[in-house]
């Protein structure tokens, strides 16, 4: 142990979670360079859990440099894999710099004639062949590192707004050469598979359309934060990202103060010592990047987003609420578990049994970090053609409910017998446990945060959680996210919003007989207000129109 | 020994003592109770909870003519519509309130229920699930459809793509009816031919006693029918089921498979079309079903059946070329990984035994086996591609699917 100064030894802690049976006995210490180190022992299991927590987070991405950390993460899980800490061949990585480079200054310089020019797009290339040619040299450059192998299903990596975990499930002897990989690639940075993660994350499609009416609710939510960016950064930034910008982000960002290993096994310290101070005990102290805190006044004012679905209308409704820290977290899981939990949430069971208004609905908490950035979301996707006026109603009701009266005592213990059965479950699969605890540190840095959980939420109340509902989820605060089903075009000719669109048209089409452009204006925003309205309004809507369409025909064949 | 409770089972607990978490595991128990329902129990002191899986071996290919589709249904039949004093809801709110959970499961030739308890909740979990054996409810089905697919989160395409591959046309959900699901139940749910697994903290003798008291009454019926798989008949096209209420916006293109080996050679063969650019259909995933394995792919606006033919052609050269050997190298250690992680969750280790003790014990694929395999299956005859949704009128080319 000549190699690692304890900074803290040995500290056995032991939480006393609810009953002996489900209690987390887990070992930790730190570093002399500030990385910690948890242990939690599994006598007699075959397999290792091992996983990378890092207290940082999209969040952190710099202006102008989102996805920087997503990224940064891939590389460095590849590293991991592959077992090939140090960088092999440092000239070829700055090689592609050098071309990526130039690639970049050709399209700066392109841009910047483009803007002096007074267009607002981008205009093509004054030296096409030269700009073709660079452009080659970069690929022809990048093809010479091996494309990462896709992460298999023993594999980890998760990025979010405020963690990075990353790490694998493996047999006991390969523990030593994922630490060497992980630890090697910590200490040289040098990010070799940056750019193939780059470009694949740049030019990842779309994802399906009720993820992208959550991103959009989220901006909505924190119009000015960081927190509201995806997390793979905006398509523009992360395709722009240079490796040398990425690592000198990446060296405070993966400082080891901010990091901490999580062990589940057949180990013990003295297994995990020798190992610990071969790899990651060699990283260099360096001053790690603080934690983000961002703060952001609340809008008081009617929010709302509207966003076309790929089939099925969505309303979702999301409030700002207080992260993992704040005394009313606990109580705030509560009202989630009540409302959107298992298969008896209120809902759950509301919008998708009886009317069938709902073909899936639930309630997100989302994944806060100790203080900020966090959205308790309703949500829910509409069935056949219901539109987001008939389920924003029942989602407002179910909450307005539990603003005037507590939930019943054995609702709130129906929560807690379901966190305790997925603590169980964790505690009896090794790779749970580690993502479940690894994720928890990386949002907190606190080990209690997920040892303390189920005691947390044991002590809640269900005044605690009338008054939770009452004090963050204000009717006023609300941010809402209107998802339409798509357009006539898309549905085919015999849908209510296709009979609509046609009957509009021919009725604004005789109020205004000779100016196409205005009926095209009118038909877009009547329907437009019409397709928000419940179904069974839109159904009586169209009844009139076809009503008012077969008043008008004689007059149309007089003029014909 | 029972035939239908071949030694097989005995490897069972062998798997189980293979992934689980502590080393000096009691021996492994087997019993049979007064119904005739085999059980093989692992005691397992370090655990926390119990998990059990009740399996049997009637698969969605063993329904007969007629009524195909029923054994996708039936356990989720059992599930969502309660038994005895239990309604649905009942049961929901009585696992939730002690933690536990119960969930179904179909394959080509196996039904199963999942189930996870505290030990000190076995009396009361089995007494619902008694309930649920001996006199079940079977849910009014529009209501259950509803639910079944919001619990199986099936979106309208797969549902529509297993009713396909079952009797050509209907959703199997949409024909059942209770007399149906009843029958199928005495038939094919019968005890002296399941197989119970169980792990967990608790002794044997206390396990048997709780089984037997629960379960009294669940009594053998008739033999099940003696009909093995049914081969279904090679009709691949293209088919479109309408529906006003979906937008027909995804296409997925697949073929019947039965047992372990086909599973296994399409979900290694299709996972590389997944992962490489070499679809010309765009962004596509792989999607599985009790029966059959296809590819899920995303249709552009204004798709002709044209395009809708790239995912055959996909599959088609997939079936003649087959896998090369880096290929199947990099799925085969895939495969060994999902094998690794699954050992560490209890549940699935043991429906892996269940499924084992029916199919048989599972070999590691080899390249050969599996481009047989799909040389054999992905054939233009045999490769279904369907689109759900759209209003009146069909693609062009597309067999419309009625109900």
């Amino acid at each position: 142990m000549k190699l690692l100064r304890l900074l803290l030894a040995l500290v056995p802690l032991v939480a006393q979670a609810q009953g002996p049976d489900l209690a987390i006995a887990f070992q930790r210490k730190q570093l002399a360079n500030g990385l910690t180190a948890i242990l939690v022992r599994r006598p007699g299991a075959s397999v290792v859990s091992v996983r990378l927590a890092a207290r940082v987070g999209s969040a952190e991405d710099p202006i102008g440099q989102s996805g920087a950390l997503a990224v940064c993460a891939r590389a460095l899980a590849d590293v991991a894999e592959t077992a090939e800490g140090t960088a092999q061949d440092p000239a070829l990585l700055e090689a592609i710099d050098q071309r990526w480079d130039a690639v970049l200054a050709e399209r700066r310089f392109r841009e910047l004639e483009a803007a002096r020019a007074g267009y607002t797009l981008s205009s093509p290339s004054p030296d096409p062949v030269r700009a073709a040619s660079l452009q080659a040299a970069y690929f022809e450059a990048k093809a010479r590192i091996p494309v990462p192998r896709t992460p298999g299903p023993a594999s980890v990596l998760e990025v979010g707004r405020n963690l990075v975990v990353l790490g694998r499930d493996l047999p006991r002897e390969a523990l030593g050469a994922w630490c060497e990989g992980a630890a090697g690639g910590l200490k040289s940075l040098d990010l070799r598979t940056f750019y193939h993660h780059r470009d694949a994350l740049a030019s990842a499609p779309l994802p399906p359309a009720l993820p992208r009416l959550s991103a959009l609710l989220r901006q909505e939510a924190y119009p000015a934060s960081p927190i509201a960016r995806p997390e793979t950064g905006w398509t523009t930034e992360t395709a722009a990202l240079r490796r040398a910008e990425v690592r000198t982000l990446a060296a405070r960002a993966f400082a080891p103060g901010n990091l901490a290993l999580l062990i589940v096994g057949d180990l013990q310290w003295s297994d995990v010592d020798p190992l610990l101070a071969a790899t990651f005990g060699g990283l260099e102290l360096r001053e790690p990047l603080p934690p983000s805190l961002h703060l952001e006044p609340l809008a008081q004012a009617d929010r709302r987003v509207f966003h076309d679905m790929d089939d099925h209308a969505a309303y979702m409704i999301a409030w700002r609420v207080p992260g993992l820290g704040h005394p009313d977290h606990p109580a705030l899981d509560v009202a989630a578990g009540i409302l959107g939990g298992g298969r008896t949430g209120r809902v759950v069971a509301h919008l998708t049994e009886g009317q069938g208004l709902a073909r899936n609905a639930g309630v997100d908490l989302g994944r806060s970090g100790r203080a900020d950035g966090n959205l308790f979301t309703v949500w829910a996707e509409a069935s056949g053609e219901r539109t987001p006026g008939d389920l924003a109603q029942p989602l407002g009701g179910d909450i307005d409910r539990l603003r005037a009266q507590p939930p019943s005592p054995d609702q709130v213990g129906r929560v807690l017998a379901r966190a305790r059965a997925e603590r169980a479950r964790e505690l009896e699969n090794p790779s749970r446990l580690a993502t479940a605890f690894a994720r928890a540190w990386a949002q907190t840095g606190d080990e209690a945060s997920y040892v303390l959980s189920l005691e947390r939420l044991a002590a809640v109340k269900p005044d605690d959680v009338q008054r939770a509902v009452k004090a963050h989820l204000l009717e006023r605060h609300g941010v809402q996210a209107v998802g339409l089903r798509p357009k006539r075009a898309a549905l085919g000719d015999d849908t209510l919003e296709g009979d609509i669109a046609e009957l509009l048209t021919r009725v604004v089409q005789r109020q205004f007989p000779n100016d196409n452009m205005r009926v095209g204006d009118e038909v877009r925003s009547q329907l437009d207000q019409i397709l928000k309205l419940p179904v069974e309004q839109q159904r009586k809507i169209r009844d009139e129109l076809r009503k008012k369409a077969a008043e008008s025909a004689p007059i149309q064949e007089k003029q014909k | 020994m029972s035939p239908f409770f071949p030694p097989r089972l005995l490897a069972a607990p062998a798997i189980l003592l293979a992934a689980a978490p502590l080393a000096a595991q009691p021996a492994p128990v087997q019993f049979t109770l007064a119904n005739g329902l085999q059980v093989a129990f692992q005691p397992e002191p370090g655990a926390r909870a119990l998990t059990a899986v009740l399996a049997f071996p009637a698969g969605v290919r063993g329904d007969a003519a007629g009524q195909e589709g029923l054994a996708a249904l039936a356990p989720l039949a059992l599930r969502l519509g309660g038994g005895g004093l239990y309604g649905y809801r009942d049961v929901d709110e009585q696992f939730e309130n002690l933690g536990a959970s119960v969930e179904a499961e179909a394959g080509s030739d196996f039904t199963a229920l999942q189930l996870r308890i505290f030990p000190q909740d076995l009396r009361p979990v089995l007494a619902i699930l008694g309930a649920l054996l001996k006199a079940p409810i079977y849910p009014d089905l529009r209501a259950g459809f509803a639910r079944a697919r919001r619990e199986a989160a099936v979106d309208p395409q797969t549902l529509a793509f297993s009713g396909l591959l079952a009797s050509e046309g209907s959703g199997p959900w949409r024909k059942a009816d209770m007399q149906a699901l009843r029958a199928w139940q005495g038939a094919r749910w019968n005890p002296a031919h399941g197989r119970l697994l169980v792990t967990g903290p608790i002794g044997a003798e206390e396990l048997k006693a709780q089984l037997a008291a629960a379960l009294e009454g669940w009594k053998a019926g008739d033999p099940p029918p003696a009909s093995g798989p049914r081969a279904l008949p090679a009709r691949g096209g293209f088919y479109q089921r309408l529906d006003p209420g979906v937008v027909p916006t995804v296409v997925l293109a697949g073929v019947p498979v039965a047992g372990e080996a086909e599973e296994t050679a399409l979900d290694l063969a299709l996972a590389t079309l997944e992962a490489s650019a070499e679809s010309k259909a765009g962004s596509i995933e792989c999607k599985a079903g009790p029966g059959w394995r296809a590819l899920r792919g995303k249709l552009s606006a204004g798709a002709g059946s044209a395009e809708l033919q790239r995912l055959k052609e996909d599959l088609v050269r997939l079936g003649q070329r087959g896998l090369d050997a880096p290929r199947f190298a990099e799925q085969l250690a895939r495969w060994r990984e999902r094998r690794l992680v699954e050992g560490l969750d209890a549940e699935r280790v043991l429906l892996r035994a269940a499924r084992t003790a029916i199919r048989g014990p599972v070999a590691e694929p080899t390249l050969e086996g599996v481009n047989a395999i799909l040389k054999r299956l992905l054939r233009p005859e045999e490769i279904r591609i369907l689109v759900v949704g759209g209003g009146a009128k069909a693609l062009p080319g597309a067999t419309v699917l009625k109900d």
